[in-house]
């Protein structure tokens, strides 16, 4: 498979993933990375987008 | 915000689906380069960070955009990027291994560059590292959907 044929295949796959609510989100993050971390929000100063702070 | 990560700092948002990714203070993730033949995991230049988001997007499908540079105090500085989350069951090695070759990756010796158990393929000129669970997932139809991986041209023979 080319990467042009991987690149659109992915594509179309992403562009079909669920919008999802940031409890989940966060909950797969912390799972794929093999690690449980409290949800509670912290104070970070970090512009835009609101919710908890992680690390990736 | 959480100490002990590698790259980046993030938050995700609800309302659009992307993560917000901030990269740590004065730092633009990691990169791989070579000598005498051995690659070498090593801090990443600003161009090299935007470089990898760009291969990111074309190579992988991925929507990738450039916010700025967060200047908040004296020097520190961060690069923002956003990207779109991502769903699907974590993958074991064995199965990321599987799925790149299966389209057509060559597997590397080389492993550990980025998280310790992490391997790296090459295809087209391109060598792919810090594949690991982590960082990319699987699809339903079994195709490798990396996410957070670092990507270097083939080093000329």
């Amino acid at each position: 498979m080319s990467f042009q044929q991987l690149s659109a295949q992915l594509r179309v796959i992403r562009s079909q993933m669920p919008r999802v609510a940031s409890e989940r989100a966060y909950a797969q993050m912390d799972h794929l990375m093999g690690r449980t971390i409290s949800t509670a929000p912290k104070t970070s100063g970090l512009p835009s987008a609101p919710g908890p702070v992680r690390e990736s | 915000m959480r100490d002990g990560g590698r790259e980046h700092d993030v938050r995700y948002d609800a309302d659009t689906g992307l993560w917000w990714k901030y990269t740590k203070t004065n730092l633009a993730g990691f990169t791989v380069s070579w000598t005498d033949g051995c690659p070498w995991l090593h801090n990443a230049l600003p161009l090299d960070y935007l470089e990898r988001m760009i291969r990111q997007n074309a190579m992988f499908g991925d929507d990738v955009q450039l916010i700025g540079l967060w200047n908040p105090q004296g020097h520190d500085w961060r690069i923002i990027t956003t990207q779109p989350h991502v769903e699907g069951a974590k993958a074991t090695l064995a199965e990321l291994e599987q799925a790149f070759v299966e389209v057509g990756f060559e597997m590397l010796p080389w492993r550990g560059l980025g998280y310790a158990d992490s391997f790296a393929v090459r295809k087209d000129g391109f060598d792919v590292w810090d594949i690991h669970p982590a960082n990319v997932l699987l699809t339903d139809s079994g195709l490798p959907l990396p996410f957070d991986v670092i990507i270097t041209p083939t080093p000329a023979e």
